[in-house]
């Protein structure tokens, strides 16, 4: 008898497959018994003793830490949903934005009124998207009434005013009874404010108009008392004038807590000065990956530990946007002639020289030693930014600019020195798109996703290139870099490097070869053929350029000379260089 | 085989469920996770279980559909923790089962090796051996077919017969 083999005992006894063989058999039928006394051994060993749910998950605390306002949240959610089913939906948010506008909305109806003001901060951070959980809570309907904006059929009742037009001939009449007259032709509910009453009243006005549009008629004439018109909730309203909230979304560069995050908070009422500074801007830097820590500091029983909490608490959720203008950025005078020669002159030392000939700033940033590195660089009459670029390469730096400040910097270009820092918000869209691709680092759709949202991801690029773990944080820089470099074109309006989709490794180990030239009024394309490259154009403004430098690599002349006036663009055909405008190269590659 | 006959859950009555599944889901999150975060991990699962409760397919058992909440946020939790590859490719082959079934009297060692397993085979382990979910609704617990929640609870067993032996 041919007894089955382990796998179809095992199917048998778990249930994936029954078996004809195994009950009949007595050895199988035993092999079974066995596993089964293991199966049930398993289930005893791992059961669990009851456990009751915390009170905390049943009852509302008073001031409940942040987990249970999520559970309690999700009490509140739910039970809405089962008592009021016909109330409106909550609108599909972004993932985890409901969540926190829930856990917000129950802290906004806590008893503590420092934990309600940073809750409505919160939630004007997060902005129109919580209108509709706000009003499903029950909040107060002054407050979920700043959330609102125009829905769609709003929209549409206020063209109705682009398609009405009147004629008006009031002459020395009360402007309260203009208006009524203007809104009643509107024909759609109106409800005119306190304020717009009270600032029309006892006023005389001179209003004609001929054959204008109800809109136009409306702000023309609420134009002079400052006042403006919307339509919301499917009435006409009159009033000061009114910007809806948009909705955002913050971008977390470390979606999980920090584990350091409670230590720093506690640090926060350190008696020492020193170590309370660094605990906040530790508690700073981690931005989202201290936010539960920091609600959980607004407990503590240390008022001013409780205020400094509060205090990170409102910066994590103001939307401003983080890039600040750099200090004392100039524009770069890209095409200015620049003459100058520097044999082994100390970087510091060459950067002066130039800030003074080109009244540009220069910040170097994240070079140990600037004076170790010495620029051996001359050229006549040379493009000021082509020069710049070559003398960096050829001391093997990097050279990146922002807001006309030019950083030099170790390769990879960092942008360390610019004063982006978290917290990032941004709309919900691109906030959940950076936060998937930030999740998902590595993969190449992730990675595209943050390179076409460049604007948006560098920032928290940038946070996670210092701080999340290796190998996400070298992914994070070689991004950036990438990015730098897509921005740096557009930004500068500068050629399309098209040429990237063109490089093949073998064309790259060509190009990135260090060379030293010695040029007197070369051309471009003279100075390629020089090295051995073939090249081919079909431009005939090449110019002639006289400089002389070492080490630089060929990859740098050809960005620094095609990336002048007049602007040319490169691209590789197989090993030809092709030289040609930026409209053709895109094509060329596209094709 | 054994079937475990449930009076049927009142969606209505949501402290019910939290008193009937609190603990199961905190046992399996505490083996996956350890007891720090387990509690957390409890109270999230119901925080958003609630929150998203029209998802809910009702022709599905809820127990199943929670621990698919509790699941995802622990696999949320490890990979944000980046503690432990996630989703290892699974190997189509059955594991060698010829090793003799493990002797659990020595409840320490075999939490100790239960502990030991990789997160995606512990959790296979946890949700069939301690919530007693058939290998079917493991599977869509986990989002997988049922043969692969077969291979990896083989893969399991063989790992935990190897370590107690």
């Amino acid at each position: 008898m041919t007894h089955p083999d382990p796998v179809e005992i095992h199917d048998h006894v778990y249930g994936f497959r029954v078996s004809a063989h195994v009950p009949g058999c007595p050895d199988c039928a035993d092999a079974a018994e066995r596993l089964e006394t293991e199966r049930r051994e398993l289930r005893d060993a791992l059961a669990e003793t009851a456990v009751e749910p915390p009170a905390d998950l049943l009852r509302p605390r008073r001031r409940a830490p942040w987990v249970n306002l999520a559970a309690a949240a999700g009490l509140l959610a739910g039970l809405v949903w089962l008592l009021l089913p016909a109330a409106p939906p909550i609108p599909p948010a972004a993932p985890r934005a409901d969540d926190a506008i829930i856990r917000l909305i129950v802290e906004l109806k806590g008893p503590s009124p420092l934990r309600r003001e940073i809750a409505l901060l919160a939630l004007k951070a997060y902005g129109a998207q919580a209108h509709a959980a706000l009003a499903a809570a029950g909040v107060d309907p002054a407050v979920s009434a700043a959330f609102m904006t125009p829905s769609a059929e709003d929209v549409e009742k206020e063209k109705i005013l682009d398609t009405l037009k009147a004629d008006y001939a009031f002459e020395n009449a009360e402007a309260s009874r203009v208006l009524d007259t203007l809104v009643a032709d509107t024909r759609l509910p109106a409800t005119i404010s306190d304020e717009a009453r009270r600032t029309l009243a006892d006023r005389s006005v001179t209003f004609k108009v001929k054959d204008l549009i109800l809109r136009n008629s409306l702000k023309l004439f609420l134009v002079q008392f400052q006042l403006d018109f919307y339509v919301l909730d499917g009435r006409l309203h009159v009033g000061p004038p009114r910007v809806f909230m948009t909705s955002r979304m913050p971008i977390r560069v470390c979606d999980a807590e920090d584990p350091g995050a409670a230590a720093l908070v506690r640090e926060l009422g350190a008696a020492d000065f020193d170590a309370r500074g660094r605990a906040i801007e530790a508690l700073r830097l981690l931005d989202f990956a201290a936010e539960t820590a920091l609600w959980k500091g607004l407990d503590a029983p240390d008022l001013e530990a409780s205020a400094r909490a509060a205090d990170l608490l409102r910066d994590l959720y103001d939307p401003s946007p983080r890039v600040a203008a750099v200090p004392g950025a100039k524009p770069v005078d890209r095409a200015r002639p620049v003459t100058v020669s520097f044999e082994a002159k100390p970087l510091p030392a060459a950067l002066d020289a130039l800030r003074e000939t080109l009244n540009v700033n220069f910040h170097i940033y994240g070079v140990p030693r600037p004076n170790d590195y010495e620029v051996t660089f001359a050229c006549r009459e040379f493009p000021t930014l082509a020069a710049l670029r070559l003398m960096v390469d050829s001391i093997q730096l990097a050279m990146s600019r922002e807001d006309g400040l030019l950083i030099v910097s170790s390769p990879p270009p960092d942008r360390e020195a610019s004063p982006e820092e978290g917290p990032f918000w941004a709309d919900p869209d691109t906030a959940r798109r950076v936060n998937a691709a930030l999740a998902g680092l590595g993969s190449p759709e992730a990675e595209a996703d943050l390179i076409s949202r460049a604007a948006a991801a560098i920032g928290p690029l940038r946070a996670a290139a210092r701080r999340l773990p290796e190998p996400a944080r070298g992914r994070a820089r070689a991004l950036l870099i990438r990015i730098y470099k897509e921005l740096d074109v557009r930004l500068a309006d500068d050629p399309t490097r098209s040429y990237l989709a063109s490089l093949t490794p073998e064309a790259i180990a060509r190009l990135d070869r260090r060379v030293d030239v010695d040029a007197e009024d070369a051309t471009l394309p003279g100075l390629l053929r020089r090295f051995g490259l073939t090249v081919r154009t079909d431009q005939p403004d090449i110019r002639v350029f006289t400089f002389k430098v070492e080490k630089v690599s060929i990859r740098a002349i050809l960005d620094a000379l095609t990336r002048i006036s007049p602007r040319l663009d490169w691209r590789m055909e197989g090993e030809t260089v092709v030289l040609d405008t930026p409209g053709n190269t895109r094509s060329a590659v596209e094709r | 085989m054994e079937m475990a006959v449930e009076a049927p859950d009142d969606l209505r009555d949501p402290l019910a469920l939290i008193r009937r599944y609190y603990g199961p889901v905190l046992g399996l999150a505490r083996r996956l996770l350890g007891s720090a975060e387990a509690r957390d991990v409890a109270q999230e699962t119901f925080a958003r279980a609630f929150a998203r409760i029209r998802d809910y397919d009702p022709s599905q058992p809820f127990r199943v559909w929670l621990f698919a909440i509790a699941a995802n946020h622990v696999r949320d939790l490890l990979r944000r923790k980046r503690a432990a590859p996630l989703d290892p490719d699974v190997e189509d082959e059955i594991p060698d089962l010829s090793l003799p079934p493990l002797n659990a009297e020595d409840r320490g060692a075999l939490l100790a090796a239960v502990d030991a397993l990789s997160p995606d085979l512990r959790v296979v382990v946890l949700l069939h051996f301690q919530q007693d979910l058939p290998p079917r609704d493991v599977a869509q617990v986990l989002g997988i077919t049922p043969n692969a929640a077969r291979i990896r609870l083989y893969r399991a067993l063989r790992f935990l017969r190897k370590e107690l032996s």
